[in-house]
């Protein structure tokens, strides 16, 4: 009997050896994997201070690139993504009315020509430009997509209005320096980029209903019709935005690779314990034999 | 039983780590943010309707339509030059023009209005007729004369082979003479002033949102309007008042039973005649010879005609 304990306790001792050194092994490794960056002698890669804005040809390829040279300089700290769009009246929510167009309109003389009195209008002559600003206002980069509609209300009494659409970068996604195309080019228009930390970009949509075009009496019976019948025009201008939060969670235990180490450790623990219980249930089996 | 506590100890410890795993995987959250904004608006509202109703006399000619292409604009003549107005006629139901309309947008407003009315001027007139059968003998003196160069002198002596015409239907008319009047809404005018350019003035005046407008041209017998206004968006047409205005005339031939210009108007009736057979209308005053037709520059002796023409267009501005 006493023999068996001291085999027991022998055993245990082995066995929080094990364990005891599977640890300091797994401990080192994580200490060590941190402590090399305080040990290397590599200079470190710098994110520009005024980085432009990345458009995306290659989603995957891309996103890599970016979040591999933000991981870099990257210490431990608190990722805060953040995204925003906003114009001189103020930050976009989930539906915000904008003013693309106008209640009234001034001529060169700053007489109004058009008054729409509550409702917000568009007549021969009446033009607006617009811009709006997208921010990445965290500290992680983030992907974003843009994309705009143009609704008529009336498929057959088309508005003859122009228009161009610029981004961030002075590139026109809907006619060019020179030429406006007809608004409705301007539906279906999406745009994807990566935009960098803590930088923003301007879009700008610039449209007009010429008052010489050409066709007085479509004009004219466009104005007459509106009388008794609202004909409209709706644009609409939709963000989507996501950024995967970089590897280092903030829970102060140095990441998953510990608790992948100490699950091993465990589960060698309990191979281990199970073969000496096997082979103390043979020297038991032995000794009581051996008695008898 | 030792054994088993290690055991479960070590079981205890790797179901704690999975499930610790799990929850820190949560934790790698992906973030994302949607945003959206919109705007619309209507077409500014024009519709200006400029129509006319009715006619002034038989031969009017209207162009005026309410298409979409022509709401903008009007353009009336009515013309008597066809021998439609004459002493005792008259027309009661009229012309009536009206103009509607709140436009969003300023506008301008274009008008000519042209006046001419039937006139006689002040002055003495007569119808010389021809005396075929003068002689010697039935010659008499301040009855018959002779004429030469369209001028008429009295004769003093009988020649042989000579034409002799005598002065008949001598009338004096003391003011200048506008038979037809003119009546619109309220205003009723006389024979003694043109009342269809007064008329005319006021048509001017009310589209010009009640300013007095100068006629661009006048005379005796015809004026011209010609001005432009510009309104505010939303400036409501009708407040213009021009609707209601039936205009109407009438040639009282015998003055309301007195008959008191009935000379002067056979003195029109025999110059609307044309050439008359062996007479022809004079004008006595000085010479005696045919009065002058009055033209677009100059009203002259008489006018024979009647018209008016009103031209409005609304046209948006930038």
């Amino acid at each position: 009997m006493k023999k068996a304990g001291k085999d027991i306790i022998k055993s245990a001792l082995w066995v929080f050896a094990a364990v005891l050194t599977l640890c300091i092994i797994a401990t080192g490794i994580i200490l060590g994997g941190r402590l090399e960056r305080f040990l290397s002698t590599k200079e470190k890669n710098v994110i520009e201070l005024t980085p432009n804005l990345i458009e995306k040809s290659d989603t995957t390829q891309t996103v890599e690139r970016v979040s591999s040279e933000a991981a870099k300089t990257t210490y431990r700290q608190t990722y805060f993504p953040g995204f925003e769009v906003e114009d001189d009246k103020g930050i976009w929510e989930s539906n915000t009315e904008i003013e693309i167009f106008k209640i009234n309109y001034k001529n060169e003389t700053g007489d109004i020509t058009v008054d729409g009195m509550d409702d917000k209008v568009v007549a021969p002559g009446t033009s607006n430009i617009y811009d709006f600003t997208v921010k990445n206002t965290g500290n992680i980069p983030i992907d974003y997509t843009l994309s705009a509609k143009v609704i008529f209300s009336d498929s057959e009494l088309v508005i003859p209005i122009n228009a161009r659409f610029k981004n961030y970068s002075g590139k026109y996604l809907v006619g060019n320096e020179v030429t406006l195309e007809h608004i409705s080019k301007l539906d279906g228009v999406t745009e994807k980029a990566t935009m960098p930390q803590k930088t923003n970009g301007i879009y700008t949509l610039e449209w007009e209903w010429p008052f010489e075009t050409g066709d007085d009496i479509y004009d004219t019976l466009l104005g007459d019709t509106a009388v008794d019948k609202d004909i409209r025009v709706t644009v609409v201008i939709n963000t989507y935005a996501e950024a995967e939060i970089p590897e280092t969670p903030d829970t102060g235990d140095g990441g998953i690779t510990l608790f992948i180490i100490i699950a091993a450790v465990s589960f060698a623990a309990i191979i281990i314990l199970i073969i000496l219980k096997k082979k103390g249930e043979k020297t038991d089996g032995e000794s009581y034999a051996q008695e008898q | 039983m030792k054994k088993n506590i290690f055991m479960r100890l070590a079981c205890v410890v790797l179901v704690l780590t999975l499930l610790s795993t799990c929850v820190i995987s949560g934790t790698f959250a992906k973030y994302v943010t949607t945003n959206g904004a919109a705007d619309n608006a209507r077409v500014a509202k024009f519709g200006v309707v400029i129509q006319a109703d009715g006619a002034l006399f038989n031969e009017s000619y209207l162009k005026a339509t309410n298409t979409p292409a022509d709401t903008g604009t009007l353009s009336v003549i009515s013309n008597s030059s066809d021998d439609v107005v004459a002493p005792g006629t008259k027309n009661d139901d009229g012309l009536n023009f009206s103009i509607n309309g709140q436009p969003e947008v300023s506008t301008r407003l274009d008008v000519t209005i042209e006046s001419k009315n039937i006139y006689l001027k002040a002055g003495t007139y007569a119808v010389m007729v021809a005396a075929p059968e003068v002689s010697a003998t039935s010659w008499e003196a301040d009855k018959y004369y002779t004429e030469a160069a369209g001028v008429y002198t009295l004769s003093n002596a009988y020649a042989e082979d000579t034409d002799y015409f005598t002065m008949e239907n001598k009338v004096v008319v003391a003011d200048d003479y506008y038979p037809v009047v003119y009546k619109a809404d309220l205003t009723t005018g006389t024979v003694e002033a043109d009342s269809l350019a007064a008329i005319a003035a006021d048509y001017a005046k009310k589209l010009n949102n009640n300013v007095a407008v100068a006629a661009s041209d006048s005379s005796a017998i015809s004026d011209t309007y010609t001005f432009t206004k510009e309104y505010d968006p939303n400036f409501n047409y009708a407040s213009l008042n021009v609707a209601g205005d039936t205009l109407t005339w009438e040639w009282d031939f015998d003055a309301a039973g007195a008959g008191t210009y009935d000379g002067a108007d056979t003195i029109l009736g025999d110059l609307m005649a044309g050439t008359l057979t062996n007479a022809e209308v004079v004008k006595v005053d000085g010479t005696i010879e045919a009065p002058v037709a009055g033209t677009d520059s100059d009203a002259n002796d008489y006018c024979l005609e009647t018209s008016f023409s009103v031209n409005i267009s609304v046209t948006q501005v930038d």
